[in-house]
């Protein structure tokens, strides 16, 4: 078998939240020249509002519906949004103001991944407390000990495909068109990337730098919320969902450059399909080799690692800095 | 065997984007001279010091020391060559105090290997003789008062003095400065330049220094070359250049 | 409700813990404070340490007893009325696989334990053998580290090291049987059986002592020549190259030393908790607590290490204490305020005191005062002069 289908669609929702990821990792590290290590626990935050989307609309009693999109990925958005936008002013801006050095603020944002952890795993055991408290005999299903559970099986499908993997797709296609008509037929988008590109011309302009810097961090916020939403569909519920997640959203935005939304975006789904047909065909390979079934899927971050890896020593400045003119008429694609 | 200059370069060029910094530069610096290198604003001699420094390797051209071809080698390289340099901006390191800034420019310390460092018989006598000599060094220098002080805690004037310090401890056969005397007061400026003059006919170290104060540098210099525009314009002996008419207008246009 | 606590077994606990905690740290402080690399996969070298224990060591053990004393752990098995069923004597050629696999493992144990209670000279020699490959195995991962760590910088350098060592310790140990037994993890054997019952406490006075020669250390490399370079080249790269610092060698160096001490910690971690487990080397325990010490006690600075490390050591044993009161008042487990605390803790630190409670000081190499007195005798004539130098005002 060369293609699986079902493969396929599978890695379509998984690819497109870690282009969500990258794209907006990217975006903050544009604006605060620090990575976010904190990033990855950002979607899981959204990934929590589906759970309270799941228990508040009583989706966990109907079984799937579109409810779960509609009311989770507004909230995630503007949960994670605030989130984010609290950490930049709360704590990068006033940190890098007294000039702290990357790797002090680098240690800050580490500082904020175990706070927002810490803080999903209080709501966690107090939303586990009311949910086995509750009589009512479907909500304490929803989530079982300790603190995880699945909540695949309330998304609705299309045509017998899980939604996540048609919708995660078309978000990250409508976010990076949006932020792409945004950033150049828009007066503010305009002044977002003067701003980004030299804040001390654009303040002498009258842009308001902190300003645009405050909403590029609430929308990288949202995106991570919305990337969130997409992301538990694929996998388990947990507080520490980011931790390892945060190795492939690395990747993305390495490989992607660290300076373009759109090759943030592209790196991104190029990991994620990087990690899910690795391991897909190195277990064929193996398992033909070794004659036994072998399962990979939970060393995926390896192909991550491996990506980092070479960028880093063949193209540090990414996928964006080659010059692909002369790589696609090296191919023969182009004259 | 070894001819008269220490150092030269033959047809560097270096670009940046699409300019170019230097464009075709030929130099030679006589051994035990001190040798000024002059020119207005932007006329590329920081970006030579920096090729030679091997800061940045050239787009194309030479460099010779000592009829050796040293082009692009790595800093430390170079300076284990025998060549050292000073920054126009000074570089130091920053939370380290006067004393340890000199010290660390110290060639040959046996303690700087990190495995056996920990053995203080090796290095300790080394060590004593490099800080007794950098604090002779300040001295001389007149920043004997601020030893301990962390060199972030410095004026301008003073960092320069504490790069110009660095220089002299690195035992170095070739000196290039970067305008040492820049926010320097005057009279401690002619005692520095004296004293570089002093250096080169004791013990033969050969000085190329960048500077633009010539009313107090030109006295000291044995030989001049002015650049312009990323080439050399001219070059002889210190009141020839200083009068030449192409120098005097580049310094015009400058 | 009246608290009850065993002053003895908390004072030992928190003697180990400030140990472990105090040479990971200093490790860290040797990259991260003197040198200037954002070490942020420190976990994966204190688990490479533990690893060898568990993986090597469990096999090689296992080996030689099963070579050199074939009889008698033969006997051993068969008085065990569960293993005698299952381990016969053509078996005992694979005991070195059994006990490094999750299955064989709780089993053998103890049988191993038995044994070494028997043979306690042989333990001990296994144990020197083990931590000495644990330090070496150290040090080479931080020399294959080094490479792409070389040619990196700053926050790229961040990322490597955080994506490796999450993949290691996360995915390859959590779920790779081979390694560690992976999500059960292994037993080992106990080496140190000459310290009979006392044996946890034997193993802390051990690490206490490999904490208090791993200060010595850092503490002469922090006031030599190499000390002070390694400062040279955090402070700046090009400045030291061309002052004939080769940075890459600098660096590598450091962080191979830096490795083969997290490793030593690892290790002695791992033969203290008698088992290991890749979820006890994660990021948090392993790199975000060493980099809170350094940063609350005093960023390149040895003492300020400890004092960084005994102070979030007190704070965690007093969670720890308050935690059974907490815990009917709270809806939630009390552990995560710990976490959150910390967390708060090293951002409030870098906004008031970043340089942290004891701030770095120059290395002393030697006596400074005095060569600069013996200076100012030597070459300054003028008592004024000399007053004024002294005095730290500039002579005219
Ligand atoms: N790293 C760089 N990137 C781009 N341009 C550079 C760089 N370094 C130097 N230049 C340009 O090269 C030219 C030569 O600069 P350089 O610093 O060598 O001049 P200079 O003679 O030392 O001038 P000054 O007297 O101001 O120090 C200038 O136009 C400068 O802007
Ligand atoms: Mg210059």
């Amino acid at each position: 078998m060369v293609l699986n289908v079902q493969l396929f669609l599978d890695t379509m929702a998984y690819a497109s939240v870690l282009g969500l990821l990258s794209m907006s990792l990217t975006l903050t590290y544009i604006v605060s020249r620090v990575p976010n290590f904190a990033h990855a626990t950002f979607a899981a935050i959204g990934s929590y509002m589906v759970l309270i989307v799941v228990w508040l609309l009583g989706i966990y009693k109907t079984g799937p519906s579109w409810g779960v999109y509609y009311a989770s990925l507004p909230l995630s958005f503007i949960v994670v949004g605030a989130v984010a936008l609290l950490q930049y002013l709360i704590v990068l801006r006033p940190l890098a103001k007294k000039g702290i050095s990357i790797d002090g603020l680098m240690i800050a944002t580490l500082g904020i991944d175990i706070i927002l952890v810490g803080l999903l795993n209080i709501s966690a055991d107090f939303l586990e407390e009311i949910f086995q408290q509750s009589p009512d005999k479907d909500l304490r299903k929803l989530v079982t000990y300790p603190r995880s559970g699945y909540l695949s099986s309330y998304e609705p499908t299309i045509m017998g495909v899980t939604a996540s993997s048609i919708l995660g797709p078309l978000l990250l296609v409508v976010s990076t068109v949006g932020f792409y008509l945004f950033l150049t037929r828009t007066k503010f988008g305009t002044a977002m990337r003067a701003a980004i590109e030299n804040p001390q011309l654009a303040e002498t302009l009258g842009i308001n730098v902190n300003l645009v810097y405050s909403i590029s961090w609430f929308i990288a916020g949202g995106l991570a919320g919305i990337a969130g939403v997409i992301m538990v569909m694929t996998t388990k519920l947990n507080p520490t969902m980011g931790w390892l997640l945060i190795v492939s959203v690395f990747a993305g935005s390495i490989v992607g450059g660290l300076g373009s939304l759109f090759w943030g975006a592209v790196g991104g789904l190029l990991i994620g399909f990087l990690e899910q047909f690795g391991v897909y065909y190195t277990q064929i390979i193996l398992g033909a080799l070794t004659g036994e079934t072998v399962s990979l899927g939970n060393y995926r971050q390896v192909f991550s690692l491996g990506a980092i890896v070479v960028m880093l020593l063949v193209a540090p400045q990414g996928l964006a800095s080659l010059n692909w003119g002369k790589i696609l008429s090296r191919l023969g694609l182009r004259r | 065997m070894q001819s008269n200059h220490i150092i030269e370069t033959r047809g560097i060029v270096k670009t940046f984007g699409g300019l170019r910094a230097l464009d075709g530069v030929d130099i030679k610096v006589q051994r035990g001279s001190l040798t000024l290198l002059i020119g207005p604003n932007g006329s590329g001699k920081t970006t030579l010091i920096n090729v030679i420094g091997g800061v940045y390797k050239p787009d194309a051209g030479q460099v010779i020391y000592e009829g050796e071809d040293i082009t692009g080698l790595p800093p430390h390289e170079i300076y284990h060559k025998g060549i050292v340099r000073t920054f126009q901006i000074p570089r130091l390191f920053k939370n380290l105090i006067v004393t340890e800034n000199l010290a660390t420019a110290k060639r040959g310390n046996p303690g700087e290997n990190v495995y056996l460092a920990p053995l203080k018989s090796r290095w300790i006598d080394f060590e004593t003789k490099t800080i007794r000599e950098s604090m002779i060094t300040e001295l001389k220098l007149k920043i004997l008062h601020m030893w301990n002080r962390k060199s972030s805690e410095l004026s301008g004037g003073q960092m320069k003095l504490v790069e110009i310090g660095r220089s002299l401890m690195a035992g170095a056969r070739l000196v290039l400065m970067d305008e040492p005397a820049a926010g320097v007061n005057p009279t401690l400026a002619h005692q520095i330049f004296a004293m570089l003059k002093e250096m080169t006919r004791g013990l033969g170290i050969t000085f190329l220094i960048v500077e633009h104060r010539l009313e107090i540098a030109a006295e000291y210099a044995d030989y001049v070359i002015a650049m312009a525009r990323g080439k050399v314009i001219s070059e002889g002996k210190p009141n020839e250049v200083m009068t030449d008419p192409v120098v005097v207008k580049s310094y015009l246009e400058g | 409700m009246p608290i009850e606590l065993d002053i003895g077994t908390l004072a030992q606990s928190l003697a180990y813990f400030i140990a472990a905690y105090t040479i990971v740290t200093l490790s860290l402080n040797l990259e991260a404070g003197f040198t200037g690399i954002p070490n942020f996969g420190k976990h994966l070298f204190v688990a490479a340490g533990a690893f060898v224990v568990a993986s090597i060591g469990n096999r090689l053990s296992a080996y030689i007893v099963s070579v050199l004393y074939k009889d008698e752990i033969l006997k051993l098995i068969q008085e065990d009325p569960l293993l005698s069923k299952r381990i016969t004597e053509a078996d005992i050629g694979s005991l070195w696989s059994m006990y490094a696999d999750p299955l064989g493992n709780r089993d053998l144990d103890r049988i191993m334990d038995k044994f070494f209670a028997q043979h306690p000279e042989l333990g001990i020699l296994l144990f020197i053998l083990i931590l000495i490959l644990a330090v070496a195995i150290g040090g080479l991962l931080g020399l294959l580290i080094s490479y792409p760590a070389l040619r990196l910088r700053g926050e790229y350098l961040a990322i490597l090291l955080l994506a490796a060592a999450e993949m290691v310790v996360m995915a390859i140990g959590y779920y790779w049987k081979p390694l560690v037994g992976g999500t059960t993890g292994l037993f080992l054997p106990r080496y140190l059986a000459v310290f009979g019952q006392k044996v946890i406490l034997g193993v802390t006075v051990l690490l206490i002592l490999a904490a208090v020669a791993m200060y010595l250390y850092a503490q002469r490399i922090a006031n030599s020549p190499a000390g002070r370079m390694m400062r040279a080249v955090r402070d700046d790269e090009l400045a030291a190259a061309s002052l004939g610092k080769d940075i890459a060698k600098v660096r590598r160096d450091v962080i191979i030393i830096s490795s083969a001490m997290a490793a030593l910690a690892g290790a002695l971690i791992a033969i203290h908790t008698g088992s290991v487990v890749s979820t006890h080397y994660q990021r948090f325990s392993w790199t975000f607590i060493p980099w809170a010490m350094m940063i609350v006690g005093g960023v390149a600075n040895n003492s300020g290490v400890v004092v960084g490390v005994a102070i979030i050591m007190i704070l965690q044993k007093f969670v720890d204490i308050v935690k059974p009161m907490l815990a009917p008042v709270v809806p939630f487990d009390p552990v995560w305020l710990y976490q959150i605390g910390l967390g708060l803790v090293i951002i409030l630190m870098l906004y008031m005191r970043p340089q942290g409670i004891i701030p770095e000081k120059p290395s002393r190499t030697v006596n400074f005062e005095e060569i600069f007195e013996d200076v100012l005798e030597d070459k300054v004539e003028d008592e004024q002069a000399k007053k004024m130098i002294r005095e730290g005002r500039a002579t005219p």
